[in-house]
């Protein structure tokens, strides 16, 4: 509960509207407190939800449907530095797979409340089972057409959610989240250790996955004589699916059934108390997760060809949660925003200099966002600009040589701004990684000073990681990539701990 | 039936060193999760630093002229130093990652816990090598060296694997029984409203229980390096959850429940990776694990705890 005083003298006269009898106050007032958004985000937040939804779904349809004619024009590849489409299509797709299961383990964790952590597992067993139904694998080859093998792998997968559910469902809280995430490790696991399975009838051992190496060459979907076979089809075909979602979903979720699910999540005994079968609100929602997990995972592994056992480990389900959690746990758009952010923003790390420039512009607002625009500000930026110009030239009249200045990330026009403040000594790779170390004890100290030694300490951590970033970050975009991932969880979820679209609950002990 | 016997007495070892690794591993799990009811992934990566730091004094103590120091030594220096910095890694990751969160919603720690992880082990592959390290063969211990035990023959780095956990152990019951601040321990992980009413500082508790846990992992890992010779940055991933799956196995939030859990997933590894097909090592742990929470969701030494209203 919040420890702010509430006493009836100081207390505002709450609004008519916001009065509901029976409940808190506090919670009463959470409406109005949340109208009260100020500032610049504030205003936009508040303009864009007075757009009625209609609207809004629309223009985010037309939005997607448009994206992928707009990049394929020149002036667009040319900005992006790009020669062929294919590529932004293929990440596009990508996206809308990843939005369906994020919106598929939203069921479960964020609408029931259930912390499912074996969710890439029906991903998985999806897939192989449309490899199974749909390949050369058995036999001489089972090719059974999409419009009869989506249905069933999604019904088969729903099936075994709903099994593998009712097995674990006695469990609470986390010793489900273990115990899920003990059956997601053992199905990665057991895909890549099934190549040499003994049945008893049959006298020689049989091959189940092909380990590691996975399954190839699926059949393509094909509907109604019509095969799906580029990436462009994919993308439209994941669209019409992600529609397709969202509506089931949204209605689940404004139905009786949602509202049973929020008041389990909320409290699981007084719901049952109250007459709701708790036990089926649980497997339905397994089996629905499961269902929506099992149609992205079949068409994935059309649209890619084959299944490898490493699409379906702990990284991907981490992603997943990455998704979900960033968007806001219960939110469908925020789901597919998490979604937008996690596929494309690896991608967008790949290039150096776009790279570059998102960590600079992207350090400048964060510390306007959290020095706010003040003296402060100034002083931290002046100094630490000021400070390395100065060190520049001081190292240059004592020691000449020493400086190379040329940073190795080529690039931007930062670059030429970089170079002119930074000192590069001819040996970076090795000073890079004791920057490194040390940039994160600056920041680390930046934290935990309170006194004014704090913003000098700041400034510090500012040089040394735009040190960091020019002599190793920049020149290893694959580590790169996870650093920022990790290093956007922790700080997102210290922040921000209900993601950027969630609702922060009111927990009432 | 002959080669089943054959084996037995080696693959008894092997489990046995494996177990211990992981036992070492699921305290620190166990512990964390008795008190904060928090499932710290990044516990996995403590104690791939711990091989990493023992690497560091290894290759400082043991320059190319041979080595500064008696081996014996050098060993102690290795274990002791990586705990220490094990010790400050994991309170600092409490303090910067966890303590935040203390009041956020379950699943806030957790998505921050993996972010450490990820961090902690691309910090090393950036700036240490992505390439596996070696302790290399014989540089510590001789190839050679060991103690016969009837047919048996045991190399001198199991033992000491071995020993040293019965040893951290001893030590650990110790501390948890025989102190105050054990006292203070199992008071918070019994219920931490009540201890801090009692005038137990919660926060230091907090501090001191993920400074043991992540000691004894720094410990693993340097243990680890000295019987299998190669750490690599991604070893904490699959060795965290198997840790993580014998502190469960065994009871979370129990200690000897965890060194049980330990024991008997590194039994199960050993025996699988003989008696089945290696390529089922990995897969055993969770075998168990799913076997052993559907039968006993508590754990083996775990009580069940009656939901509270």
């Amino acid at each position: 509960m919040d420890t702010e005083q509430l006493s009836p003298e100081n207390l505002p006269e709450p609004a008519p509207e916001d009065l509901h009898i029976g409940s808190d106050e506090w919670v009463a007032q959470a409406g109005r407190r949340q109208r009260q958004r100020t500032g610049l985000s504030g205003a936009i937040a508040n303009r864009w939800e007075s757009i009625p939804a209609i609207w809004r779904i629309g223009a985010a349809a037309i939005l997607l449907i448009v994206a992928p004619l707009v990049t394929d024009t020149a002036p667009v590849l040319s900005m992006l530095g790009i020669s062929n489409n294919d590529f932004i299509i293929r990440i596009g797709a990508t996206f809308l797979a990843f939005s369906i299961l994020a919106i598929g383990l939203n069921v479960v964790v964020g609408y029931a409340g259930l912390l499912d952590l074996g969710y890439v597992a029906f991903f998985g067993i999806a897939g192989y089972a449309y490899a199974y139904i749909a390949s050369d694998f058995i036999g001489d080859g089972v090719h059974v057409p999409a419009i009869i093998s989506v249905p069933l792998i999604v019904i088969f997968t729903a099936l075994v959610g709903w099994f593998l559910g009712s097995l674990s469902i006695r469990l609470q809280g986390d010793y489900l989240a273990i115990v899920t995430l003990g059956f997601g490790l053992l199905f990665f696991q057991l895909t890549i250790a099934l190549t040499r399975v003994n049945f008893f009838w049959l006298d020689r051992p049989v091959d189940l996955t092909r380990g590691p190496n996975g399954i190839n060459n699926l059949d393509e979907i094909a509907l109604f004589g019509y095969e799906f076979k580029s990436n462009l089809e994919y993308y439209f075909l994941f669209l019409v699916l992600l529609g397709l979602v969202v509506l089931v979903v949204h209605h689940l979720n404004q139905s009786r059934l949602g509202r049973a699910w929020r008041a389990m999540r909320e409290d699981e005994l007084a719901a049952e108390v109250m007459g709701m079968p708790t036990r089926n609100l649980k497997l339905l929602a397994f089996a629905i997760g499961a269902a929506i997990a099992a149609l992205a995972g079949t068409v994935f592994a059309a649209w890619q060809g084959n299944v490898v056992p490493i699409r379906y480990n702990v990284l991907a389900l981490i992603n997943l949660y990455a998704m979900i959690v960033l968007g806001g746990l219960g939110s469908l758009s925020g789901a597919v925003i998490g979604a937008f952010i996690f596929t494309s923003l690896p991608e967008v790390l790949r290039n150096v200099e776009a790279a570059g420039f998102l960590f600079y512009v992207g350090g400048l607002i964060g510390l306007v966002w959290w020095l706010k625009p003040s003296r402060r500000l100034v002083a931290v930026l002046g100094g630490t600009i000021g400070g390395g110009l100065l060190l520049k030239f001081g190292i240059n009249m004592i020691w000449p040589g020493f400086d190379i200045g040329v940073v190795p990330a080529k690039g931007s026009f930062l670059n030429q701004w970089v170079q002119s403040w930074l000192i590069i000594p001819s040996d970076f790779q090795t000073i890079g990684n004791i920057a490194i170390a040390a940039a994160i004890l600056a920041v680390f100290l930046t934290l935990s000073i309170k006194n004014s030694w704090r913003w000098a300490s700041l400034g510090v951590a500012i040089y040394l990681l735009a040190f960091a970033w020019e002599t190793r970050l920049a020149t290893e975009p694959a580590v790169t990539r996870i650093l920022v991932l990790g290093t956007t969880l922790v700080v997102l979820m210290i922040t921000r701990p209900q993601g950027l679209l969630g609702k922060l609950r009111v927990s009432i002990v | 039936m002959e080669q089943f016997l054959a084996q037995l007495p080696q693959t008894i070892v092997n489990g046995l060193t494996l177990g211990s690794v992981y036992a070492l591993i699921a305290l620190g799990y166990s512990m964390v999760y008795g008190i904060l009811k928090l499932l710290n992934f990044a516990h996995g990566d403590v104690y791939m630093i711990g091989a990493y730091i023992g690497y560091a004094v290894l290759i400082t103590l043991i320059p190319a002229g041979g080595p500064l120091l008696p081996t014996a030594l050098i060993i102690v220096a290795m274990l002791i130093l990586a705990m220490i910095g094990c010790a400050i890694l994991g309170v600092a990751i409490e303090r910067f990652a966890y303590r935040p969160l203390r009041n956020a919603p379950r699943i806030a720690p957790l998505i921050s816990a993996l972010g450490v992880s990820f961090i902690l082990q691309n910090l090393i592959q950036l700036t240490v090598s992505p390439r596996p390290l070696s302790y290399g063969s014989g540089t510590l211990i001789p190839v050679d060296a060991g103690i016969t035990l009837g047919d048996t023959r045991i190399h001198m780095a199991r033992v000491l694997v071995i020993g040293t956990t019965v040893l951290l152990m001893i030590a650990l019951t110790y501390i948890v029984r025989g102190t105050r601040i054990g006292r203070a321990m199992r008071a918070v992980a019994i219920d931490l409203d009540a201890a801090a009413m009692m005038g137990v500082d919660v926060d230091r508790v907090i501090v001191v229980t993920f400074l043991i846990g992540s000691a004894l992992a720094g410990g693993a890992g340097v243990l680890v390096g000295i019987v299998f010779l190669s750490i690599q940055h991604t070893m904490g991933f699959l060795a965290g959850l198997k840790g993580f799956t014998a502190s469960v196995v065994g009871g979370i939030g129990n200690i000897p429940g965890a060194v049980l859990g330990g024991l008997l997933i590194g039994m199960a590894e050993a025996f699988a990776s003989v008696y089945i097909s290696v390529t089922f090592k990995d897969a055993i742990a969770f075998v168990i694990l799913v076997i052993v929470l559907l039968i006993k969701p508590s754990g083996l030494l775990g009580r069940a705890v009656a939901q509270k209203v």
